[in-house]
């Protein structure tokens, strides 16, 4: 699952909150923090992973997760792009509005 | 000022947004339905867009790709309602969200002194699609956690 398709899920953005805010949690204190299953929190940890969000580290019996900071940058610079297209877009219909109702005069 | 207004409604799960236009609306509609016209206007300025299938007819299908820097955005859907040159209802996909449909009504309305008001009422699917649409930036000011997250992660 890409990037995105991970985030669409307010839970996993949850998720992802709690581990940045704390800097790195065990799975059980994820699990904890939420009223849905322990099973359900672990798909979810495992779409982040693979979505490469959270890095995962096994100790003993825990597994401990943080936040994998490089992609995350990458997010935000792609939703910074992305609050700008529709404004943008409507700029560049006006643009175009302009050219055609010049051109098309009489 | 033609200001660029965007409302969520999370209970009808519902974004509407409106757009004022300093051009007569048959402009307006014509740069809705001519696909070279389109591929002009409808992507960021970042990305080249590709109209790859432009049916405006109902059932018609549509399909456009932002294409920079090897990314590749791919979005389409199908024409419901092409009612010249009042309202266009279609259905918009963005790939990686297959099961987040949202069917979208463009109004295109006449206000005096030749300019064009559009109004775009999108319907999401579920909540998670419009969390998800918005979250990922459609509306400015929807970005609260990001905002945290972001500020936290500076820390």
């Amino acid at each position: 699952m890409d990037t995105f398709s991970a985030l669409a899920d307010p839970n996993r953005r949850r998720i992802i909150e709690l581990i940045a805010s704390s800097g790195r949690l065990t799975a059980t204190d994820i699990s904890d923090k939420f009223k849905i299953s322990a099973p359900a929190i672990s798909q979810h940890l495992k779409v982040l992973r693979e979505a490469k969000l959270v890095d995962m580290e096994k100790k003993a019996q825990q597994r401990i997760y943080t936040i994998n900071k490089s992609s995350l940058d990458d997010m935000e610079g792609w939703i910074q792009q992305m609050k700008k297209v529709l404004e943008e877009r409507y700029n560049r219909l006006d643009t175009l509005l302009e050219k055609m109702t010049k051109g098309g005069e009489k | 000022m033609n200001d660029f207004k965007l409302t969520v409604n999370k209970e009808k799960l519902e974004s509407s947004m409106t757009r004022e236009f300093d051009a007569p609306r048959e402009k307006v509609w014509q740069a809705h339905v001519d696909p070279k016209l389109v591929e002009q206007w409808w992507g960021p300025a970042k990305y080249k867009t590709i109209v790859e299938t432009y049916e405006p007819t109902v059932g018609g299908k549509w399909k456009m790709i932002h294409e920079a820097e090897g990314q590749r955005h791919v979005f389409f859907g199908e024409f419901k309602e092409v009612e010249m040159p009042e309202k266009i209802t279609w259905t918009f996909n963005y790939e990686p969200f297959p099961n987040s449909e949202i069917v979208e009504t463009i109004h295109f309305e006449e206000l005096p002194e030749n300019r064009t008001k559009i109004t775009t009422v999108s319907h999401y699917p579920t909540i998670e699609a419009l969390e998800g649409m918005t979250q990922s930036g459609m509306e400015a000011g929807a970005n609260e956690s990001w905002n945290r997250l972001a500020n936290l992660l500076a820390k």
